[in-house]
């Protein structure tokens, strides 16, 4: 009897839990979407397509639209050319100094877009230093090229996102059993054959899911068309135009859009990446790197890769010079000289200064610990109980990865610019918690599959020994189960801080006079030319980031280097 | 403790049968083998005892109680797992405290008890390594303490040996027998091989699909297997149909359509008054022993002579012998002899 009464117990506890996490994602990811359906449908009398109709019948909006499409098919295609020759180059030729260079290859994903194009603005914009480095060793009297429009957005996106291709791609390499590669060899097949053959079947999935996640960032890119984008509009911008004019209804209309465009590519990608399912073998034997080839092809390689680390550490390293330097130096000198600890000093001394700082440091670690708590127990339910119901929470969890930003921020305007039921009453907009609220609902997709990844790799029996030794489910999950899958939960945990720290989109759609974020404030000091303030914010953000990064590497070595 | 009772026992994966109506009684401290091939069912009918699958039908009891409901960690089963299940978060003291730490013992029992059971498996200078630095056999050795630490009611061991190399499969199996019959535990082992399954148990069952085809002491198995496949899963059989009874002299003393003849209680002769007249297909060096392949035109045998030195026995593949089960009763005595 008392056995019968434990386990309704038990049960109560799991059914009190789905409540909570139905209760949730229904306020604060279904609903939303509804209410930005019903904003972009609603007309004077009913619903209609005639918001839709008007929109798609101006010619310049049909332009943002195919602006829009083309940014996420470049980036996509320029990322994929450049992640996969790079992960293939660090598989099989890289030799000394392997470690070093894969960190750096890596770093681009550390750092917060915006801080990067702020940081190719000053190394490459109109009065950059290598652009005026340029005009001066040519003696030109103007630039010698206009770091604005489509092509810029292009090589700022490649340069922040190829890191996807270039990580999966590498992981994906690894499951490469090097006894195929030698058995297709012997069997006479050229290096060209073995690629196609037994390496590209291999890394197949791991290249459709970053061109999903590549195109899906190109599309809903907002920092680098915003500030670099001279005459070229995109839809994300566009979002944001129409809100700050207080045009909801034509947000909304852009925002389905923007959906349909990214659901539309994540289905068709997701339908392919079905048929190209390939199971490892369990024992691989690894790929040594190719020794002792000195030809010209390695020697290109060499090359390109060196070129490849200047471009990526240049903007890093240009941003942490210029912080120290007086920003009346850095507006006039071609090639700013007069040190100061001005910029650092006025940030740590002034509360008013310091203030979005720590309001970004706050609200990405309430991203993170309210992310945890709701996708750590829905994981382990998931990957332990199966089934439909758990399909369709999954489902429900992974909805926001095919949301781009604007999208769901928009979502969350429209459905708590009024009190809501889900918010107890409350209207959230222009309060502190709908920046870290939609922080979270980005990050749960990532945080849902680092532990589910997790989750898998543990042995199942580990469960089974502890029950059978005689813990109940709250210990064997608490003392077994936790610990063990610990460091992969901490590396998506910081993977989430460090996405979500400088995060430009959301937070320019919903920041308000509380809750005013790093990103914004580099922005706004930029363009009250504070530029030494804003680059030195830049260089605080990135040293969060590379600490985070750091912690990662000691948490999960195995899965990164 | 009391004897272990399985009754009525099925069990099914949506519509796979894999346990069909088992009924067993395993005895207090017996050693007690399921013995079957891979898919057999005999991991899911040690997993319905230590209560991780709920059987679709039947019940489990412990002596009078009936424990088909209970949570596995209300079972006090001592389980080990093919692959040790040992939690890598924790050091070889912690994995083996882990099940007392929960049943809230005192630190100073706990600090006994493990000290007892590290001394009694060899582990005494490893308690603060941690698991991924022990070997195979270490671990299998913290395992099998982490169970027994807990005095379980039965220790189910789930093919322990299976990932040691064969060396080291012989000698913990020794162990285990040894430390078995010290704490004098009633134990089920899993395995599916037949060596293993008869040098160490006192009772074996045999399955196969889901269902017990024989149980036994290991000897009574081997002599007078039920059916043809317990025959020729636990060693290698030869069938004589009825129809040649009398070529072999076997009296038809029952109404058998066949029976059994081990390839060691057969012998080639070249005295064509002993025995049915076959020709030698194939023959390989086995060491101990040669085996051969021969036949009589209509059916195939299987015998092992054993190699007694001086090399070869003097058949070749090609020659003409006779076969016959009637082994001397002079060397018969004495491979008895030699076998005791």
């Amino acid at each position: 009897m008392r056995d019968i009464i434990k386990r309704q117990k038990k049960y109560t506890v799991r059914y009190l839990w789905y409540a909570v996490l139905l209760f949730l994602l229904t306020g604060y990811i279904i609903m939303p979407f509804f209410h930005t359906l019903a904003q972009a449908f609603r007309t004077g009398e009913g619903y209609s397509f005639a918001a839709f109709h008007s929109y798609l019948s101006n010619p310049n909006q049909l332009r943002v639209i195919s602006n829009t499409v083309w940014m996420g098919v470049c980036s996509a295609v320029t990322c994929g050319i450049i992640g996969i020759a790079l992960a293939m180059y660090m598989t099989f030729l890289s030799g000394r100094g392997k470690k070093i260079i894969h960190i750096l290859l890596l770093s681009p994903m550390m750092i917060p877009g915006v801080i990067t194009v702020i940081s190719f603005i000053q190394l490459y914009g109109e009065s950059g230093i290598f652009t005026k480095g340029i005009e001066y060793l040519l003696h030109l009297k103007s630039a010698p090229y206009e770091f604005q429009g489509f092509g810029a957005i292009i090589f700022v996106i490649t340069y922040t996102q190829y890191v996807y291709f270039y990580l999966n791609v590498y992981v994906a390499l690894k499951y490469v059993d090097y006894s195929t590669i030698e058995a297709a060899r012997s069997l006479g097949a050229s290096r060209f054959q073995v690629f196609k053959d037994v390496i590209w079947p291999v890394i197949t999935p791991a290249v459709l899911t970053s061109l999903i996640v590549t195109f899906a960032s190109g599309i809903s890119a907002y920092s680098a068309p915003n500030l670099i984008g001279g005459g070229f509009k995109v839809l994300s911008t566009q979002i944001v135009r129409s809100k700050a004019n207080n045009h909801m209804d034509v947000a909304s209309v852009q925002v389905i859009i923007l959906f349909i465009i990214s659901l539309t590519v994540m289905l068709l990608i997701q339908y392919y990446s079905r048929r190209y399912q390939v199971n490892p073998t369990d024992r691989t034997t690894e790929i040594r790197p190719v020794k002792g080839k000195h030809g010209v092809f390695v020697f290109l390689c060499r090359m390109v890769i060196l070129f490849q680390i200047l471009l990526i550490v240049l903007p890093i390293l240009a941003i942490i010079y210029l912080s120290f330097m007086e920003t009346r130096s850095i507006m006039t000198n071609i090639f700013p000289h007069d040190f100061t600890l001005e910029n650092y000093l006025t940030i740590f001394q002034k509360p008013r200064v310091l203030k979005p700082l720590l309001n970004s440091l706050r609200m990405s670690m309430m991203a993170v610990a309210a992310g945890l708590l709701i996708t750590v127990p829905s994981s382990y339910l998931i990957v332990r109980y199966k089934g439909r119901f758990h399909g369709a929470l999954r489902l429900l969890l992974m909805l926001p990865w095919i949301m781009p930003a604007s999208v769901v921020a928009i979502n969350l305007i429209n459905s708590f610019n009024k009190a809501s039921v889900f918010a107890f009453g409350q209207s959230l907009i222009g309060g502190f918690y709908i920046v870290p609220i939609a922080y979270t609902i980005t990050a749960l997709p990532l945080l849902l599959s680092s532990n589910e990844v997790a989750l898998i790799g543990l042995n199942r029996n580990l469960e089974d020994a502890s029950r059978s030794l005689g813990a109940d489910m709250k210990h064997t999950f608490l003392r077994v189960i936790i610990p063990n899958i610990a460091p992969g939960i901490m590396a998506g945990g910081v993977l989430v801080l460090i996405r979500t720290i400088g995060e430009y989109t959301m937070s320019a759609l919903l920041y308000g006079v509380y809750n005013r974020p790093i990103s914004i404030s580099m922005i706004t000091n930029m363009q009250e030319f504070k530029i030494g303030i804003s680059l030195a914010y830049g260089v605080i953000t990135i040293m969060i980031c590379y600490l985070a990064l750091a912690l990662i590497f000691v948490l999960d070595k195995k899965r990164f280097l | 403790m009391s004897d272990i009772i399985i009754k009525d026992v099925s069990h099914a994966y949506e519509t796979e049968k894999v346990l069909a109506d088992i009924n067993l009684t395993i005895h207090s401290g017996e050693f007690f083998t399921l013995l079957g091939p891979s898919g057999c069912g005999k991991t899911t009918l040690l997993r319905v005892l230590a209560g991780l699958i709920r059987p679709s039908e039947g019940r489990i009891f412990a002596g009078d109680t009936d424990i088909t409901e209970l949570e596995p960690e209300k079972r006090n089963m001592g389980l080990v797992f093919q692959n040790y299940a040992l939690f890598p978060n924790m050091t070889v003291k912690e994995n083996i405290a882990y099940g007392l730490k929960i049943r809230k013992y005192p630190k100073h029992e706990i600090e006994e008890k493990c000290s007892y059971y590290m001394e009694l498996s060899g582990l005494s200078d490893l308690r603060g390594r941690k698991i991924t630095e022990l070997s195979g056999g270490q671990q299998q050795r913290v395992a099998i303490a982490r169970a027994l630490v807990i005095e379980p009611q039965m220790l189910l061991l789930d093919e322990p040996m299976s990932n040691l190399d064969v060396a080291l499969r012989v000698k913990m199996r020794e162990e285990i027998r040894t430390i078995q019959r010290k704490v004098g535990i009633t134990t089920l082992f899993i395995t599916h091989d037949q060596q293993e399954a008869l040098s160490i148990s006192d009772r074996i069952a045999v399955m196969k699909n889901g269902n017990v085809l024989q149980t036994g002491a290991p000897k009574e198995i081997y002599d007078n297997p039920n059916q043809e496949f317990v025959a020729n899963f636990v060693g290698a059989s030869n069938r004589i149909e009825k129809a040649v009874y009398g070529k072999f002299g076997i009296a038809e003393k029952e109404d058998v359509p066949y029976v059994f003849m081990r390839p060691e209680q057969m012998k080639l002769c070249r005295d064509a008054a002993d025995g049915v007249r076959v020709k030698i297909e194939n023959m390989k060096f086995l060491g101990v022993y040669f085996e051969y392949e021969v036949s009589d035109g209509e059916y195939e045998y299987s015998v092992i002579e054993i190699n007694r030195g001086g090399g070869h026995t003097g058949w070749t593949i090609g020659d003409t012998a006779y076969l016959t089960c009637k082994i001397p009763e002079k060397e018969r005595k004495r491979s008895q002899e030699e076998g005791a």
